[in-house]
């Protein structure tokens, strides 16, 4: 107790807390879509089409330089490079360039719901797509326009994960007609990374939070802690000093708690309308976000990114939230650079630094698909880290994650730019880990749901290092 | 560091606490008394400790643990101290109080929360919240609304202008209103189709969708049914479009209907935002509206050639008064023809004789050819004739048109002719 007393009122003066830097982030409308030219009869073939295109060559490029053509050899043979995997010879010792695809028993499949007479109804995503039978349900496949080959080789699969939509070049020998043994792989070249040079060293640090989940049934303590904590209400002079330093607030998704889904809620619920579509959220637990904002705002500017909780539409990219889920905050709207409503996924130009955000589908949906249902920071980062290697950070939209029908483009890969930092909201643990490359690094954090750890990711402008806060 | 408390905060501590039986924290002491934060912390610290044996406290611990800054909420018994500080293993910068309340009154953290939501920010007294401690944010520079719109809401011109209006006029409670009606029109919107933009169905378009009619009931009231064989000749836009859509006389129904809905919507809102009145008629009459939307649409079907198009453009925009006046009539005469068709078709016979000669001339064409109609004939809404006309019409010509009652009966066969193909 002596202990606690030496710490009592420490720090605790009256004072002014000064004031907050302005950084204004810049956000891209890549991601954004006109509501009045979308277009929905498109197949999604061409954004296939369009990944493997805008991939291949650097793919192509990458694994010569790994694998040459006729010029290497591995253990006698000479490694030769096949344009199509239907030209793969068997015992032959090639590579060849094509889309993985997974074929998981527990998949979402449109066809056994029509089946079922429930294709009007979303289906819930299963928390596994591999079944209970590993062996049995798990088949991984390399396809192109030519063919299919079954990917063997549980043990180098396990290390590389690959997902359906990933662009690869897979080095191997052909065992039995149409089994691939895969000894090796090749991913595209990183496309080329802005350089930082330009940066001030303003000290500047922004703050990303996800999965706040407010509900108007419960009160989280743990999100006015957080609130106060960030307008420098609460804590000591150093305390204030390090939120001082935090010059915006990103949300990544899931702020809102949707309504409990009742079983067969969709058959027995009318409106006017005979839609089956009644809404997940309760306008009182968007009210009271809302309002936490608002407590908020006067003192940090803040961007919001919709999440697979939030009032937004499930296909991504999601468009932003509509400006009257901030009805309460009118007056920071009418300024663009301070409370801004982002897309998700989205990029952001920060006191020159390039960042890369989304709300956390793209990682949730790849953990459904790995056979371990590893959770952990670890198995996280490798995933992030695998959608750079991929250059494509949502590689199972359209397969597995709602996506809107791009004609002839896909706006997941990254063609022009590698960012400086890339984050995924709504994981279940922090992580933070620097991921190098030749020409690079890119910082690496998955931020974890608030709800449940009460965590704050902070990332130095500077530095490009992270730290978490924790409330509890 | 230690400062007195002022005679004001005592007294409100011991009334709140200790007569009211409530929790006062250290933000809403604050708040209520327009003293600094700090002062705040001090005071009821001060308070606690001098009436330790009759209240319960929580504390927050600030510092840092390995990842970084960690705040923890305790309770302020010894033990419960000593564990949450040693989770600070880096360093603890300061404990202070957060939460007093009576020893006798169980308060968890869930009422403290609820007890802060009582005392909310006030927007028009920023200046005095930075005094009391927080820390203040950067200048808000708000842009024109003009800008506002390309910044914010590029794909969408109806929300946008809802938002610009309510910067310049701040009628943020009228805002309030209007906004709870969205997610179901929204639904119903998004079901319909393609043709329309998803991005309008809040409230604002169901008024549209009346004003609209409204606006062309008004001017069948004010033409003489003579004028119903002319072609529209007012506004400029609509003889342009009805040339075009001339050339494939038959087909052109659906998407002609659509392309009208389009227009409208948005000549509409132009003629919302010029009469102000028009903005409180939907509220009254909301119940109705949604009957409206359906009726409106049903007769914009078969009436789709009629001179009125363009009418939105027609209205005058003093005549505001007149304008909801004629809506009511509208939405009313909506809903009869929706359920009755009795007193249209009585109205029809009122207007002229001549039509009703016209009339046997067009059914012959149709029996020749199926499904054509004159534009002529489509033009009476009322008539028994050619709503029959027009409904056989959707079932033998348009695969576009809007089948919402045939769609069910054919997702049986639909369903089974999938499965077939698949299995």
């Amino acid at each position: 107790m002596t202990e606690a007393i030496t710490y009592m009122n420490n720090g605790i003066t009256v004072g002014d807390h000064g004031n907050r830097n302005h950084t204004v982030p810049i956000a891209s409308d890549e991601f954004k879509l006109d509501s009045t030219t979308r277009k929905y009869d498109k197949q999604y073939y061409s954004m296939y089409q369009y990944r493997f295109q805008h991939l291949k060559d650097r793919i192509y490029d990458n694994a010569l330089k790994k694998w040459g053509d006729g010029t290497r050899k591995i253990d006698g043979q000479t490694i030769i490079k096949q344009d199509k995997i239907l030209d793969i010879t068997s015992g032959q010792l090639c590579w060849v360039i094509g889309t993985i695809f997974s074929d998981l028993k527990n998949k979402l499949n449109i066809l056994e719901d029509v089946d079922h007479g429930t294709d009007d109804v979303l289906p819930k995503a299963p928390d596994s797509y591999v079944g209970a039978d590993d062996d049995i349900s798990f088949s991984l496949m390399i396809e192109d326009e030519s063919g299919r080959a079954i990917l063997h080789n549980d043990d180098f699969l396990n290390k590389n994960i690959l997902v359906s939509g990933c662009i690869v070049a897979v080095l191997g020998i052909e065992l039995q007609a149409g089994i691939f043994e895969i000894m090796d792989v090749v991913y595209p070249e990183f496309a080329p990374q802005p350089s930082l040079t330009t940066r001030s060293n303003s000290g500047n640090k922004i703050a990303i939070i996800s999965g706040l989940n407010v509900d108007y049934q419960n009160n989280d303590i743990k999100l006015d802690l957080l609130r106060d904590y960030l307008t420098g209400e609460l804590g000591s002079e150093k305390d204030h000093q390090l939120v001082q330093s935090i010059t915006k607030l990103i949300i990544a998704g899931n702020s809102v708690r949707p309504l409990k889904v009742i079983e067969n809620q969709d058959f027995t619920s009318t409106n006017n309308y005979g839609s089956k579509i009644a809404s997940r959220f309760d306008s009182q637990s968007i009210d009271k976000f809302d309002k936490w904002l608002t407590e908020l705002l006067p003192s940090l500017p803040i961007s919001i990114m919709p999440g697979n909780n939030d009032i937004a539409e499930i296909c991504l990219p999601q468009q932003a939230l509509h400006k009257s889920t901030f009805r309460h905050n009118y007056q920071y709207l009418s300024d663009p650079t301070y409370l801004q409503i982002w897309t998700n996924p989205q990029w952001i130009e920060i006191d020159g630094i390039t960042m890369l955000g989304t709300s956390g589908q793209n990682v949730q949906d790849i953990l459904r698909y790995l056979k371990d249902q590893d959770h952990s920071a670890e198995k996280i980062l490798t995933i992030m880290k695998s959608h750079m290697k991929w250059q494509n950070f949502m590689p199972t939209a359209p397969d597995t994650l709602y996506c809107y029908p791009y004609d002839e483009f896909d706006p997941f890969i990254l063609e022009k730019k590698t960012p400086h930092i890339y984050f995924v909201g709504n994981q279940a643990e922090y992580g933070s880990e620097i991921l190098e490359f030749d020409g690079g690094q890119i910082r690496i954090i998955s931020v974890p749901k608030f709800e449940d750890s009460g965590q704050v990711v902070i990332v130095d402008l500077d530095t490009l290092s992270t730290e978490v806060i924790t409330v509890g | 560091m230690t400062m007195d408390s002022s005679q004001a905060e005592v007294e409100y501590l011991a009334s709140e606490i200790f007569q009211n039986g409530r929790v006062v924290t250290y933000k809403t002491l604050s708040r209520a008394l327009n003293i600094h934060i700090n002062q705040s912390k001090l005071s009821l610290s001060e308070f606690y400790e001098k009436n330790k044996s009759k209240l319960l406290a929580k504390f927050i611990i600030t510092g840092a643990n390995d990842d970084g800054p960690l705040i923890k909420l305790t309770d302020s018994d010894d033990q419960s101290l000593k564990t949450n500080l040693d989770l600070f293993t880096n360093k603890v910068n300061t404990i202070q109080i957060y939460s007093v309340s009576n020893k006798d009154t169980v308060i968890d953290n869930e009422q403290i929360v609820d007890h802060q939501l009582k005392f909310p920010i006030d927007s028009n007294k920023l200046d005095n919240y930075y005094r009391n401690g927080m820390i203040k944010g950067p200048e808000l520079n708000p842009v024109k609304t003009v800008t506002i719109k390309q910044n914010y809401n590029p794909s969408t011109a109806v929300p946008t202008k809802k938002v610009s209006e309510l910067d310049k006029g701040k009628e943020k409670e009228k805002e309030k209103e209007k906004s709870k009606g969205t997610g179901l029109t929204s639904s119903y919107v998004s079901r319909k189709g393609a043709g329309k933009t998803s991005s309008t169905p809040t409230t604002k378009s169901t008024t549209s969708l009346l004003s609209n009619y409204t606006s062309r009931k008004s001017e069948n009231a004010k033409t003489t049914p003579t004028k119903r064989s002319a072609e529209p000749s007012i506004s400029y836009q609509y003889k342009s479009r009805k040339t075009e859509s001339k050339q494939p006389k038959e087909r052109i129904i659906v998407s002609s209907h659509n392309e009208e809905d389009f227009d409208d919507e948005e000549q509409d809102e132009n003629v919302q935002e010029d009469t102000k009145e028009s903005k409180s008629e939907p509220t009254k009459t909301g119940a109705t509206n949604i009957q409206n939307l359906f009726a409106d649409e049903d007769w914009s079907d078969f009436e789709e050639d009629a001179p009125t198009k363009d009418e939105p453009i027609i209205v005058p925009e003093g005549a505001s008064d007149e304008d909801t006046q004629s809506k009511e009539v509208s939405s009313q005469q909506a809903i009869n023809t929706h359920t009755n068709v009795e007193p249209d078709s009585i109205e029809s016979e009122k207007d002229t004789n001549t039509e009703k000669e016209d009339v046997p001339e067009m059914i012959t064409e149709y029996d020749e050819d199926g499904y054509i109609i004159t534009k002529k004939n489509t033009k009476q809404p009322s008539k028994p004739p050619t709503r029959t006309t027009s409904t056989l019409k959707r079932k033998a010509g348009s695969p576009a048109a809007p089948a919402s009652s045939s769609k069910k009966s054919d997702n049986k066969s639909k369903n089974q002719s999938i499965l077939k193909f698949f299995k």
